[in-house]
């Protein structure tokens, strides 16, 4: 067993609501209520539920983007010139600054990096052919760009100063299907090549079983299943995941695949 | 009731502004009752193809064809005479309904606005009809939510309303475009189901504009497969996704995830206006493209339903000889007659 | 050309009153200082020159000239002081949140409650007017309102996942403003300052017309607007002159603003 990347234990958010009575504490509302799990090297976890689940707030929590109110989240030992954590986010619209053209954002994530611009631009030209787009792209703005070759771009921002751990946000919801398997695959392929550990964020089951090694399956801020993705998948234990799973709408199944 | 006979449609694109085609000789047909599914990604036409049936085409759009609703050509109409038909004969539910209601009037106000406007009802009888509505829309607590705020509901409750918003008019077709991707799987379940019911009850034509197979599958009788604004297969629901016999359904049905089967995508985008040549929109990103595929194939029937493609034949005999990927890999036409498929 | 109207027109008026006032610096149809009683209260396009004399036969051409240099050069001033202080004010207020934002906002609320007249006229008896009390009075009143522009406007770009990724990369909160945000609200901020340049040109006016804004003998078109009111039957024209480039001044980089806001953002169509 490998040293965890990753070690989230009894994370919990609360947010503050506004006070009702006069005295005694404020009330207040768990986002994210006693989550813990680990993450090893290479390991690809999905966290599957409704929105409003906590599933978004657990991402930004360990991406370091909000603090918890409670628990720890501690990280393995780090080679050198890697960082902890990355993220793709849902909407690929709005995850480039419209402004700047897209070297500019690709490069920002190597902004404290001791690197040569000479060498930043050597890995910027590796990682776009790595995403399938050609080497001039970083001279557009991203509005040039579909949904899907944003998502693409948003993979190799990530990518950049070599994290760890890679948190895809919903990476495909906004995206038509033909290109959600396009970069479904593409994060599979670049997971492998780059032994990232990736957590998945989604409420797509067919991402999930795409990709995942393990799932997390929450509800109203607290983990209800917990386990191997082939396992829960075919057996769903917790009527959560039951009544997520009969959701789904399923497609008749192809003659000539059975 | 509502018929499309060879719809094309050009806009005015890019930075020159030249007029380029967005969907060509788009024919379709929904009867009362009837469910009909539109598939195609963004870029595809499918939602222009709702927008032309509606009258509310982006300024510089040409059409030409015919869009027939119960015999009455809707092109060939002045724009005073097309808005009659909006509302009162033909209802539309949009992706995002925030986007569609009013955020400073309550839900009972909108839904009355076009009852009252349509059926001329008014004060209690009126009310009535907005809460029989609301209840038919299967909205929770109906007698209070009529005086709620949009923002103060749920996604799949605004759902609700802008289906009953849609329905105020009593129309005979209701059009819904991409009705449930905002929302939730257990929450876009209900929507469905209550569309499906609708459409039932009240013998309504139902055009579903959707990018997702699994939602049209749930509820749509029939089919009408988009491709870079070319209609490549229509016919019964089940039968294409079951046994699809273009290439791109059949990729598309490829690429929804499986467990333990790799994931199939299909390479390369979706050409743009700009880029579409002359020959078959998808050959260049076909497995079974061959020499003819430089030129267009029309629909033509096939099985009981129409597809636009050379190797439609093949595709078919391949999977009657059930081994459609040793086919392919073994150099596809020759493979399949070997395999005794083809007549 | 019809789509932008508001635009160029207001370029036009706003363009030809900056014009006039660099033209003031270069070249002068008269000395506006030097007074010819003999030549006192000629109308315009009579026989003495151009746009006529006032009372004390000195050029209106001329002091309209200098006038608008006087105005715009406090206006200008007035804004920047106002621009500088309440971005940076707003900046702070939308990154660190919490209480620095409720002070922001507080201080902003109690320097709004005092209009630019108020204030100057208090500082005025404080310091003494003149063209510095002006702009500080006029800028003061500026900086609540750029203040909240570039707040509200900051909080919008800060939600965006690009910020997001951007702090993934280690970037610090002023960094992000430098990169992200200053680039995203700059086009609103250019519109705000147009507007408030009108609404500036207006105070000073105002200022001088009470004898608290650029002092005298130095032109200003608020002080020919109140020296006109002794004559206001015999000379209308005395008032008409100032009263117009004001107006047309005013307009026009009003006119500026709405249409500068129009063509930066077309969705968000007329106010």
């Amino acid at each position: 067993m490998s040293v965890p990347v990753l070690d989230v234990r009894g994370v919990s958010r609360l947010y503050p609501l506004p006070q009702r009575t006069l005295f005694g504490a404020p009330p207040s509302f768990a986002a994210v209520s006693d989550i813990s799990f680990t993450l090893a090297d290479g390991e690809c976890l999905a966290i599957v539920g409704e929105s409003g689940c906590g599933k978004s707030t657990l991402a930004r929590l360990i991406a370091g983007l909000d603090q918890p109110s409670a628990g720890s989240i501690l990280w393995g030992p780090m080679p050198p010139d890697t960082v902890r954590v990355q993220m793709v986010f849902q909407d690929p619209y709005g995850s480039f600054n419209p402004r700047r053209k897209i070297g500019w954002s690709l490069l920002e994530p190597l902004h404290h990096s001791p690197l040569s611009p000479a060498a930043r631009l050597a890995r910027l030209a590796e990682l776009l052919s790595e995403v399938g787009l050609p080497a001039d792209v970083a001279e557009r703005y991203p509005h040039q760009f579909s949904g899907g070759q944003r998502q693409r771009l948003a993979l190799a921002r990530a990518l950049m100063p070599r994290p760890r751990l890679l948190i895809a946000d919903e990476p495909t919801s906004a995206l038509d299907l033909s290109v959600q398997a396009q970069i479904l695959a593409l994060l599979g392929e670049l997971r492998t090549r780059h032994k990232l550990a990736l957590l998945l964020i989604s409420h797509n089951l067919a991402a999930v079983r795409a990709v995942a090694d393990r799932m997390m399956v929450m509800a109203e801020g607290k983990s209800v299943e917990q386990g191997l993705s082939r396992d829960i998948l075919k057996h769903p234990q917790h009527f959560i995941t039951q009544k997520l799973f009969e959701a789904e709408l399923a497609l008749p199944d192809l003659i000539l695949f059975s | 009731m509502l018929e499309i006979d060879r719809l094309t449609l050009t806009l005015p694109l890019g930075r020159t502004g030249a007029p380029l085609p967005v969907l060509e000789n788009v024919s379709l047909a929904v009867n009362r009752g009837e469910r009909l599914g539109i598939v195609g990604e963004s870029g595809s036409g499918k939602t222009l193809l709702a927008l032309a049936i509606l009258g509310l085409l982006p300024e510089g759009a040409r059409a030409e064809g015919a869009i027939r609703f119960d015999g009455v050509d809707l092109l060939r109409r002045s724009a005073e005479a097309r808005r009659a038909y909006r509302g009162r004969r033909i209802g539309m539910v949009f992706q995002e309904p925030m986007t569609a209601l009013h955020p400073m009037l309550t839900i009972g106000d909108q839904i009355g606005e076009g009852i009252a406007l349509h059926q001329g009802l008014r004060g209690a009888a009126l009310r009535r009809a907005v809460l029989e509505l609301l209840a038919q829309v299967r909205l929770p607590d109906p007698d209070r939510q009529i005086n709620a705020y949009p923002h103060a509901l749920s996604g799949g409750q605004r759902q609700r309303v802008g289906l009953a918003v849609a329905l105020s008019g009593n129309p005979n077709l209701l059009i819904a475009d991409e009705p449930t991707t905002a929302l939730d799987a257990t929450v876009q379940r209900e929507i469905l189901a209550l569309l499906r019911d609708l459409t039932e009850a009240r013998g309504l034509g139902l055009l579903l504009v959707s990018h997702d197979l699994g939602v049209v599958a749930h509820i749509t009788q029939r089919l009408l497969v988009l491709y870079a604004g070319q209609a490549v297969e229509t016919g019964p629901t089940l039968a294409l996704l079951e046994q699809p016999l273009h290439p791109y359904l059949r990729g598309l049905r490829a690429a929804v995830p499986r467990l333990g089967r790799a994931l199939t995508p299909i390479p390369g985008t979706l050409p743009t206006p700009q880029e579409r040549g002359p020959g078959c929109r998808f050959s260049s990103r076909c497995a079974w493209s061959i020499g003819p595929c430089a030129e267009a194939q029309a629909l033509r029937p096939l099985k009981a339903r129409t597809v636009a493609c050379w190797q439609a034949e093949s595709l078919q005999a391949c999977q009657q000889a059930g081994n459609l990927q040793a086919c392919q890999q073994a150099g596809n036409l020759q493979a399949c007659q070997q395999a005794g498929g083809l007549e | 050309m019809r789509r932008h109207l508001s635009l160029w027109i207001g370029l036009a008026l706003a363009g030809s009153t900056m014009l006039l006032a660099l033209l003031s610096r270069l070249w002068l149809p008269a000395d506006p200082l030097r007074m010819r009683i003999p030549q006192r209260l000629q109308p315009p396009f009579g026989s003495a020159g151009s746009l006529g004399t006032d009372a004390m036969g000195r050029d209106l051409a001329a002091q309209l000239m200098v006038g608008a240099w006087n105005s715009l050069s406090v206006a200008l001033a007035a804004v920047a002081v106002g621009l500088t202080l309440g971005v940076a004010l707003g900046l702070l207020a939308a990154l660190k949140r919490g209480w620095v934002e409720a002070l922001v906002l507080r201080l902003s609320d109690l320097l709004f409650a005092f209009p630019a007249i108020l204030s100057a006229i208090v500082l005025a008896a404080l310091i003494g007017g003149g063209a510095g009390t002006a702009v500080l009075a006029i800028g003061l009143f500026n900086v609540p309102v750029f203040a909240r522009v570039t707040r509200a406007a900051s909080l919008a770009v800060l939600t965006q996942d690009y910020i997001r990724a951007a702090r993934l990369s280690g970037k610090g909160r002023f960094r992000l403003a430098w990169d992200h945000v200053l680039p995203m609200i700059a086009g609103g901020l250019i519109v705000q300052a147009t507007i408030q340049l009108a609404l500036a040109i207006l105070t000073e006016a105002g200022l001088s017309f009470l004898g608290v804004g650029i002092a005298p003998p130095n032109p200003s078109w608020g002080r020919m607007l109140a020296d006109a009111q002794t004559y206001l039957t015999r000379a209308p024209y005395l008032a008409v002159l100032p009263g117009t480039a004001i107006a047309l001044s005013v307009l026009g980089f009003n006119l500026l603003g709405d249409g500068l806001r129009d063509w930066l953002d077309p969705k968000a169509g007329p106010r």
